[in-house]
C-alpha cells in the first residue's frame, strides 16, 4: 500500500519505521526542519519537510495515488486539515488521526475522519481494569458508531445472578455478547445462561445507555 | 430564541453578536465597524498583548483563550454567538475552531481566514464561508502594475 504520514514526532517516526519493515510505500511530511534533518537519515527520500496541511505539498508526496492518510502530529487542527484535504481535495479512501485532545475525538469522527485515535481513552481503559471500584470498563470503541464495547463486572448480591439472559429486561440496542466466570471461562450469551457472581460481562452499547446497563446487571437485592 | 434567525444582511433592525477569533489587524478593523453599526463584539486571542490596539467599547469585549479549545469558546460565549469569524494567524486553527462553532456550538454563521486557494476550495466545498487574502491582494497587485497609474 502507499501510505502518507503526516508528522514525524515520536509516533510518525515508529510508524513509518514499522511500515516500511513491511514493505509499504511510505512518504512521511514533517513540518519542522530541525526534527528533518534529524530523521533524514534513517528515511532518506522517503521524508519531506514541510506543511503537511499545504495541497501542494500533498500533492508532491504522491498523495493522489495514496491509499492510507495519517495523520500524527501533536496538534488536532494540523491532523483535521491533513485529513479533509486527503479527503474532500484528493479522495484518499483512508483517513486515520490522531485526536490529543479527547473532546476533538467525536468532531473528528465527525467531520469525515474514517479511523480517531484516542490515546487518551485507551489509557484510561487500561488504567480502569485495576480500579476495583469501576464495574464498568470501556474495552474497545467500535468504528464508524457510536456504539462501545464495555465489560460490566457483577458483584456480590447483584439481583440478576442466579437469572438467565432470558428473564434480565435490558435497555433497547444493548447486547449482550458473552460472559467470562471467574474461573475465565467464556460462555456464549444465549437466552438460558445464566449470570453468576463475579462474572465479566461483555456488552454492546451506546453511551447513554451505560448507566441503564449499570443499574439492571449491578443493582443489589 | 432568536439566535436561530439566519441572517441575510446585517443592515437589518437586530443586533447581531460576533465571536472573533484572532486579535490582529482584521479583528480590529472588523470589530469596529460593526460596533459602528451597534453591534456587540467579544474577540478571543491567547496573548493579552494582542488586545493593545483593540479600539475600546463597552461593546467590543477582550477575552484571552484559545478557540481550539471547548472551554475558552463557551467563555468567549459562542454559545450566544450569531456570527463566528476566525482570523488567527494559523489556518489550520482557523479551520477547526471555524467547525467547532458550527458542528459543536451551532453558531449560525461562520466565517473562516484561509489563505491557500486550494484548501479555502476544500473548506468551500465543505460549507464554511471562506476568505483568502493572497488572492484579493494578488489581483490588487497586479491591477496596480498593469493600470497606466505611476509613482508620483
Amino acid at each position: 500500500m502507499y501510505i502518507v504520514i503526516v508528522g514525524c514526532g515520536k509516533i510518525g517516526y515508529h510508524l513509518a519505521k514499522a511500515l516500511l519493515l513491511i514493505e509499504h510505500e511510505v512518504v512521511i511530511i514533517e513540518k519542522n526542519s530541525r526534527r528533518y534533518a534529524e530523521v533524514f537519515e534513517e528515511f532518506g527520500s522517503s521524508v519531506m519537510v514541510g506543511d503537511g496541511t499545504e495541497p501542494a505539498l500533498l500533492e508532491k508526496a504522491g498523495i493522489q495515488r495514496a491509499d492510507v492518510l495519517i495523520a500524527v502530529t501533536g496538534r488536532d487542527e494540523e491532523n483535521l486539515v491533513a485529513t479533509q484535504v486527503s479527503k474532500h481535495q484528493f479522495n484518499v479512501p483512508r483517513t486515520i488521526s490522531l485526536a490529543n485532545n479527547p473532546e476533538n475525538d467525536n468532531l473528528l469522527h465527525d467531520l469525515g475522519v474514517d479511523v480517531v485515535v484516542n490515546s487518551t481513552e485507551i489509557i484510561l481503559a487500561h488504567v480502569e481494569e485495576e480500579l476495583p471500584e469501576n464495574v464498568l470498563v470501556h474495552i474497545l470503541p467500535i468504528v464508524g458508531s457510536e456504539r462501545q464495547l464495555v465489560c460490566v463486572h457483577i458483584p456480590a448480591y447483584a439481583r440478576v445472578i442466579g437469572k438467565s439472559l432470558r428473564e434480565v429486561i435490558l435497555p433497547e440496542g444493548v447486547l449482550i455478547s458473552m460472559l467470562v466466570g471467574s474461573d475465565g471461562e467464556p460462555r456464549l450469551a444465549n437466552d438460558s445462561e445464566v449470570f453468576r457472581l463475579e462474572d465479566q460481562v461483555i456488552v454492546l452499547t451506546t453511551p447513554q445507555n451505560e448507566k441503564a446497563l449499570l443499574d439492571v446487571l449491578t443493582r443489589i437485592v | 430564541m432568536c439566535r436561530v434567525w439566519f441572517l441575510r444582511s446585517l443592515a437589518g433592525v437586530r443586533t447581531v453578536n460576533v465571536l472573533i477569533m484572532g486579535c490582529g489587524r482584521v479583528a480590529r478593523i472588523v470589530a469596529e465597524s460593526l460596533v459602528n453599526k451597534g453591534h456587540t463584539i467579544t474577540v478571543m486571542d491567547i496573548e493579552e498583548e494582542s488586545f493593545r490596539y483593540l479600539p475600546e467599547s463597552p461593546e467590543i469585549t477582550p477575552i484571552i483563550g484559545d478557540g481550539v479549545f471547548d472551554k475558552d469558546l463557551r467563555k468567549a460565549g459562542v454559545e450566544y454567538a450569531d456570527v463566528f469569524v476566525a482570523v488567527d494567524p494559523s489556518d489550520a486553527r482557523n479551520a477547526l475552531a471555524a467547525q467547532k462553532a458550527r458542528y459543536v456550538f451551532n453558531t449560525p454563521k461562520v466565517v473562516c481566514h484561509m489563505d491557500d486557494p486550494l484548501r479555502q476550495q476544500v473548506y468551500s466545498d465543505l460549507g464554511l464561508l471562506t476568505v483568502g487574502p493572497s488572492q484579493v491582494v494578488s489581483d490588487l497587485i497586479l491591477e496596480a502594475i498593469h493600470s497606466s497609474k505611476n509613482n508620483s
